[in-house]
Protein backbone atom coordinates (compact mmCIF):
# COMPACT_ATOMS: atom_id res chain seq x y z
CA UNK A 1 0.00 0.00 0.00
CA UNK A 2 0.99 3.47 -0.50
CA UNK A 3 2.83 5.60 2.04
CA UNK A 4 2.24 8.52 1.22
CA UNK A 5 3.73 12.22 2.80
CA UNK A 6 1.52 15.08 3.42
CA UNK A 7 2.79 17.35 0.72
CA UNK A 8 2.45 14.04 -1.77
CA UNK A 9 -0.91 14.08 -0.06
CA UNK A 10 -2.07 17.30 -0.70
CA UNK A 11 -0.64 17.18 -4.37
CA UNK A 12 -2.60 13.89 -5.38
CA UNK A 13 -5.56 15.63 -3.81
CA UNK A 14 -5.61 18.86 -5.58
CA UNK A 15 -5.27 17.95 -8.96
CA UNK A 16 -7.18 18.01 -12.01
CA UNK A 17 -8.27 15.18 -14.08
CA UNK A 18 -5.85 16.80 -16.34
CA UNK A 19 -3.07 16.04 -14.08
CA UNK A 20 -2.46 20.01 -13.19
CA UNK A 21 -3.41 22.92 -10.81
CA UNK A 22 -6.12 24.55 -12.30
CA UNK A 23 -4.97 28.14 -13.73
CA UNK A 24 -6.77 30.23 -11.49
CA UNK A 25 -5.75 27.98 -8.39
CA UNK A 26 -3.27 30.31 -6.55
CA UNK A 27 -4.79 28.96 -3.60
CA UNK A 28 -3.77 25.35 -4.19
CA UNK A 29 -0.39 26.88 -5.26
CA UNK A 30 0.08 28.36 -2.10
CA UNK A 31 -1.11 25.23 -0.29
CA UNK A 32 1.56 22.98 -1.89
CA UNK A 33 4.25 25.31 -0.66
CA UNK A 34 2.79 25.44 2.59
CA UNK A 35 2.37 21.30 2.71
CA UNK A 36 6.09 21.66 2.28
CA UNK A 37 6.91 23.79 4.95
CA UNK A 38 5.06 21.74 7.03
CA UNK A 39 5.66 18.66 6.54
CA UNK A 40 9.46 19.60 6.93
CA UNK A 41 8.38 21.33 10.31
CA UNK A 42 6.14 18.15 11.41
CA UNK A 43 9.27 15.87 10.52
CA UNK A 44 11.76 18.12 12.82
CA UNK A 45 14.18 18.46 9.59
CA UNK A 46 13.16 22.25 9.95
CA UNK A 47 12.32 23.92 13.68
CA UNK A 48 9.96 26.98 13.81
CA UNK A 49 11.49 29.87 16.75
CA UNK A 50 10.29 32.98 17.31
CA UNK A 51 8.04 32.94 13.83
CA UNK A 52 11.19 32.12 12.28
CA UNK A 53 12.29 28.95 10.22
CA UNK A 54 15.86 27.68 10.37
CA UNK A 55 17.16 24.44 8.92
CA UNK A 56 19.46 23.03 11.89
CA UNK A 57 19.53 19.02 10.66
CA UNK A 58 20.86 18.37 7.45
CA UNK A 59 17.82 17.02 4.85
CA UNK A 60 16.87 13.26 5.15
CA UNK A 61 17.53 11.13 1.78
CA UNK A 62 13.54 10.35 2.27
CA UNK A 63 12.70 14.16 2.34
CA UNK A 64 14.81 14.70 -0.74
CA UNK A 65 12.08 15.76 -2.76
CA UNK A 66 11.78 18.74 -0.61
CA UNK A 67 15.35 19.87 -1.12
CA UNK A 68 13.94 23.03 -3.34
CA UNK A 69 12.12 24.26 -0.19
CA UNK A 70 14.99 23.10 2.75
CA UNK A 71 18.17 24.92 0.48
CA UNK A 72 16.11 28.07 0.04
CA UNK A 73 15.39 27.96 4.50
CA UNK A 74 19.06 26.35 4.89
CA UNK A 75 19.97 29.90 2.78
CA UNK A 76 18.33 32.35 4.30
CA UNK A 77 17.85 31.13 7.75
CA UNK A 78 16.42 32.43 9.72
CA UNK A 79 13.41 33.33 7.46
CA UNK A 80 9.62 33.71 7.55
CA UNK A 81 7.12 30.88 7.21
CA UNK A 82 5.34 33.70 4.80
CA UNK A 83 8.73 34.51 2.74
CA UNK A 84 9.22 30.73 1.60
CA UNK A 85 5.35 29.96 0.48
CA UNK A 86 6.11 33.57 -1.16
CA UNK A 87 9.67 32.62 -3.01
CA UNK A 88 7.78 28.84 -3.93
CA UNK A 89 4.15 30.77 -4.90
CA UNK A 90 4.19 34.34 -5.99
CA UNK A 91 7.13 35.00 -8.40
CA UNK A 92 7.03 36.49 -11.26
CA UNK A 93 7.91 33.29 -13.07
CA UNK A 94 7.11 29.59 -12.20
CA UNK A 95 10.45 28.41 -11.78
CA UNK A 96 10.64 27.98 -8.22
CA UNK A 97 7.07 26.71 -7.93
CA UNK A 98 7.99 23.88 -11.07
CA UNK A 99 10.60 22.44 -9.31
CA UNK A 100 8.84 22.31 -6.49
CA UNK A 101 5.82 20.83 -8.09
CA UNK A 102 7.74 17.89 -10.22
CA UNK A 103 10.11 17.12 -7.23
CA UNK A 104 6.61 15.97 -5.09
CA UNK A 105 4.81 15.11 -8.87
CA UNK A 106 7.77 12.52 -9.28
CA UNK A 107 7.56 11.30 -5.76
CA UNK A 108 3.97 10.09 -7.13
CA UNK A 109 5.42 8.23 -10.20
CA UNK A 110 7.51 6.28 -8.32
CA UNK A 111 5.15 5.04 -5.79
CA UNK A 112 3.01 4.38 -8.83
CA UNK A 113 0.31 6.78 -7.45
CA UNK A 114 0.09 9.23 -10.57
CA UNK A 115 1.58 8.90 -14.68
CA UNK A 116 3.41 11.72 -15.73
CA UNK A 117 2.15 13.32 -18.99
CA UNK A 118 4.35 15.75 -21.79
CA UNK A 119 2.11 18.99 -20.97
CA UNK A 120 2.31 22.70 -21.49
CA UNK A 121 3.53 25.09 -24.54
CA UNK A 122 5.77 22.96 -26.82
CA UNK A 123 5.55 20.18 -24.18
CA UNK A 124 8.09 21.00 -21.52
CA UNK A 125 6.29 20.96 -18.99
CA UNK A 126 4.77 18.01 -17.08
CA UNK A 127 1.53 16.54 -15.75
CA UNK A 128 1.00 13.99 -12.99
CA UNK A 129 -2.31 12.14 -13.96
CA UNK A 130 -3.44 10.82 -10.32
CA UNK A 131 -4.59 7.45 -9.96
CA UNK A 132 -7.88 7.32 -8.79
CA UNK A 133 -7.37 4.56 -5.96
CA UNK A 134 -4.41 6.18 -4.54
CA UNK A 135 -6.88 9.94 -4.24
CA UNK A 136 -9.35 7.22 -2.60
CA UNK A 137 -7.54 5.96 -0.52
CA UNK A 138 -6.29 9.50 1.33
CA UNK A 139 -9.76 10.56 0.66
CA UNK A 140 -11.17 7.44 3.02
CA UNK A 141 -7.80 7.99 5.40
CA UNK A 142 -8.94 11.50 6.24
CA UNK A 143 -12.35 10.05 6.65
CA UNK A 144 -11.66 7.33 9.05
CA UNK A 145 -10.04 9.34 10.97
CA UNK A 146 -12.17 13.02 11.19
CA UNK A 147 -15.88 11.54 10.84
CA UNK A 148 -15.20 8.33 13.32
CA UNK A 149 -14.51 8.49 16.74
CA UNK A 150 -10.50 8.74 17.94
CA UNK A 151 -7.71 10.85 18.06
CA UNK A 152 -6.49 12.82 14.51
CA UNK A 153 -2.90 12.68 13.09
CA UNK A 154 -0.73 15.70 12.87
CA UNK A 155 -0.51 15.05 9.21
CA UNK A 156 -4.19 14.43 8.82
CA UNK A 157 -4.92 17.41 10.69
CA UNK A 158 -2.72 19.29 8.85
CA UNK A 159 -4.26 18.14 5.31
CA UNK A 160 -7.56 18.72 6.27
CA UNK A 161 -7.09 22.54 7.24
CA UNK A 162 -5.17 22.68 3.91
CA UNK A 163 -7.27 21.22 1.70
CA UNK A 164 -9.86 23.41 3.93
CA UNK A 165 -8.08 26.62 3.03
CA UNK A 166 -7.65 25.80 -1.05
CA UNK A 167 -11.47 25.19 -1.44
CA UNK A 168 -11.18 21.70 -2.01
CA UNK A 169 -12.77 19.79 1.08
CA UNK A 170 -16.32 20.00 -1.30
CA UNK A 171 -14.92 17.74 -3.82
CA UNK A 172 -14.40 14.93 -1.58
CA UNK A 173 -17.05 15.36 1.30
CA UNK A 174 -20.52 16.13 1.51
CA UNK A 175 -22.07 19.30 2.67
CA UNK A 176 -23.51 17.03 5.92
CA UNK A 177 -19.76 15.77 6.41
CA UNK A 178 -17.99 18.75 5.80
CA UNK A 179 -20.10 20.72 9.31
CA UNK A 180 -19.15 17.16 11.36
CA UNK A 181 -15.54 17.88 9.63
CA UNK A 182 -15.09 21.68 10.16
CA UNK A 183 -16.36 21.15 13.80
CA UNK A 184 -13.99 18.34 14.53
CA UNK A 185 -11.17 20.99 12.76
CA UNK A 186 -11.78 23.55 15.19
CA UNK A 187 -12.10 21.18 18.14
CA UNK A 188 -8.51 20.07 17.07
CA UNK A 189 -7.26 24.11 17.25
CA UNK A 190 -8.31 24.38 20.24
CA UNK A 191 -7.01 21.48 21.89
CA UNK A 192 -3.77 22.40 23.41
CA UNK A 193 -2.49 18.53 24.04
CA UNK A 194 -0.97 18.71 20.90
CA UNK A 195 0.65 21.95 20.40
CA UNK A 196 2.17 21.56 17.10
CA UNK A 197 -1.24 20.94 15.30
CA UNK A 198 -2.53 23.99 16.37
CA UNK A 199 0.64 25.85 15.45
CA UNK A 200 0.26 24.30 12.21
CA UNK A 201 -3.51 25.00 11.80
CA UNK A 202 -2.93 28.66 13.11
CA UNK A 203 -0.51 28.66 10.33
CA UNK A 204 -2.57 27.99 7.82
CA UNK A 205 -4.88 30.33 8.76
CA UNK A 206 -2.36 33.25 8.61
CA UNK A 207 -0.22 32.55 5.89
CA UNK A 208 -3.26 31.74 3.71
CA UNK A 209 -4.93 35.10 4.38
CA UNK A 210 -1.68 37.18 3.97
CA UNK A 211 -0.91 35.82 1.06
CA UNK A 212 -4.44 36.20 -0.28
CA UNK A 213 -4.34 39.70 0.57
CA UNK A 214 -1.18 40.26 -0.49
CA UNK A 215 -1.87 39.05 -4.20
CA UNK A 216 -5.62 41.21 -4.51
CA UNK B 1 -27.75 -6.42 -9.10
CA UNK B 2 -28.77 -8.59 -5.89
CA UNK B 3 -31.77 -7.96 -3.40
CA UNK B 4 -30.19 -6.51 -0.20
CA UNK B 5 -30.54 -9.40 2.73
CA UNK B 6 -32.48 -8.92 5.50
CA UNK B 7 -30.41 -8.03 8.91
CA UNK B 8 -31.33 -11.85 10.03
CA UNK B 9 -29.74 -13.73 7.60
CA UNK B 10 -26.76 -10.96 7.32
CA UNK B 11 -26.72 -11.90 11.28
CA UNK B 12 -26.57 -15.71 10.58
CA UNK B 13 -24.02 -15.73 7.29
CA UNK B 14 -20.80 -17.13 6.92
CA UNK B 15 -19.32 -14.87 4.81
CA UNK B 16 -20.56 -11.18 4.72
CA UNK B 17 -20.03 -8.12 2.36
CA UNK B 18 -18.51 -4.81 2.84
CA UNK B 19 -22.13 -3.21 2.74
CA UNK B 20 -23.64 -5.84 5.12
CA UNK B 21 -20.87 -4.85 7.58
CA UNK B 22 -21.98 -1.44 7.36
CA UNK B 23 -25.53 -2.44 8.79
CA UNK B 24 -24.29 -4.50 10.93
CA UNK B 25 -21.25 -2.55 12.90
CA UNK B 26 -22.48 1.36 12.06
CA UNK B 27 -19.28 1.53 10.79
CA UNK B 28 -19.14 3.85 7.34
CA UNK B 29 -18.42 2.00 4.07
CA UNK B 30 -15.00 4.43 3.40
CA UNK B 31 -13.91 3.66 6.68
CA UNK B 32 -14.34 0.03 6.14
CA UNK B 33 -13.26 0.39 3.10
CA UNK B 34 -9.93 2.06 4.50
CA UNK B 35 -9.31 -0.78 6.88
CA UNK B 36 -9.46 -3.10 4.03
CA UNK B 37 -7.01 -1.37 2.21
CA UNK B 38 -4.72 -0.53 4.82
CA UNK B 39 -4.93 -4.77 5.85
CA UNK B 40 -6.48 -4.37 8.91
CA UNK B 41 -9.68 -6.42 7.62
CA UNK B 42 -8.66 -9.70 6.21
CA UNK B 43 -11.08 -10.98 3.00
CA UNK B 44 -11.41 -13.70 0.52
CA UNK B 45 -12.20 -12.95 -3.03
CA UNK B 46 -11.21 -15.75 -6.22
CA UNK B 47 -11.42 -13.21 -8.52
CA UNK B 48 -11.17 -9.43 -8.91
CA UNK B 49 -14.38 -8.58 -10.13
CA UNK B 50 -16.03 -10.31 -7.94
CA UNK B 51 -17.56 -9.02 -4.47
CA UNK B 52 -14.98 -9.23 -1.47
CA UNK B 53 -16.58 -11.12 1.55
CA UNK B 54 -15.58 -11.01 4.76
CA UNK B 55 -15.54 -14.10 7.84
CA UNK B 56 -18.63 -12.11 9.87
CA UNK B 57 -17.88 -12.96 13.14
CA UNK B 58 -14.19 -12.58 13.26
CA UNK B 59 -14.75 -9.47 11.16
CA UNK B 60 -17.23 -7.71 13.12
CA UNK B 61 -15.14 -8.89 16.48
CA UNK B 62 -11.98 -7.13 14.53
CA UNK B 63 -13.89 -3.91 14.07
CA UNK B 64 -15.34 -3.79 17.49
CA UNK B 65 -11.69 -4.20 18.62
CA UNK B 66 -10.01 -1.31 15.99
CA UNK B 67 -13.29 1.26 17.65
CA UNK B 68 -11.96 0.42 20.89
CA UNK B 69 -8.28 0.82 20.35
CA UNK B 70 -9.26 4.43 18.36
CA UNK B 71 -11.04 5.48 21.89
CA UNK B 72 -8.55 4.60 23.90
CA UNK B 73 -6.53 7.63 22.17
CA UNK B 74 -4.48 5.33 19.16
CA UNK B 75 -4.03 6.98 15.79
CA UNK B 76 -4.38 5.15 12.91
CA UNK B 77 -0.54 4.43 12.60
CA UNK B 78 -0.78 3.14 16.13
CA UNK B 79 -3.60 0.49 14.98
CA UNK B 80 -1.31 -0.73 12.47
CA UNK B 81 1.68 -1.27 15.18
CA UNK B 82 -0.66 -3.40 17.25
CA UNK B 83 -2.51 -5.31 14.34
CA UNK B 84 0.84 -6.12 12.86
CA UNK B 85 2.49 -6.94 16.31
CA UNK B 86 -0.56 -9.53 16.99
CA UNK B 87 -0.23 -10.77 13.27
CA UNK B 88 3.60 -11.40 14.35
CA UNK B 89 3.04 -13.10 17.07
CA UNK B 90 0.62 -15.00 15.62
CA UNK B 91 2.68 -16.78 12.59
CA UNK B 92 6.16 -17.10 15.25
CA UNK B 93 6.71 -20.87 14.94
CA UNK B 94 6.35 -22.83 17.98
CA UNK B 95 9.35 -23.38 19.35
CA UNK B 96 10.85 -26.68 19.17
CA UNK B 97 10.36 -29.38 22.26
CA UNK B 98 13.33 -29.84 24.20
CA UNK B 99 13.82 -26.32 23.76
CA UNK B 100 14.51 -23.79 26.08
Amino acid sequence: MWNLTLTQQYLLCVLNQKGRLPTLGLEKVVGLSMAAVLELLLEETVVLEEKKLSAPASLPQEQEYLRPVYDFIAKKQPVKPEKVVEYFSLNLTDRNFTQLLDGVGTQLVNKGCAVPKQDGFLGKKTAYLPARQAVDLVVEGMRAQLLEEGPVSRETAALAALLDKSGELGRFFSAYEKKTLKSRLKELRQDQTNRLVCQAMEYIDSLMAAIIVAVT
Amino acid sequence: MSRQRSIEAISTSEYVTIGELVRLTGTRYSTLKFYTQEGFLPFWQPDERLTRRYLRSETVERIAYIKKLRQQGNTIAQVREILNRQQNLQLQPEPLSGEG
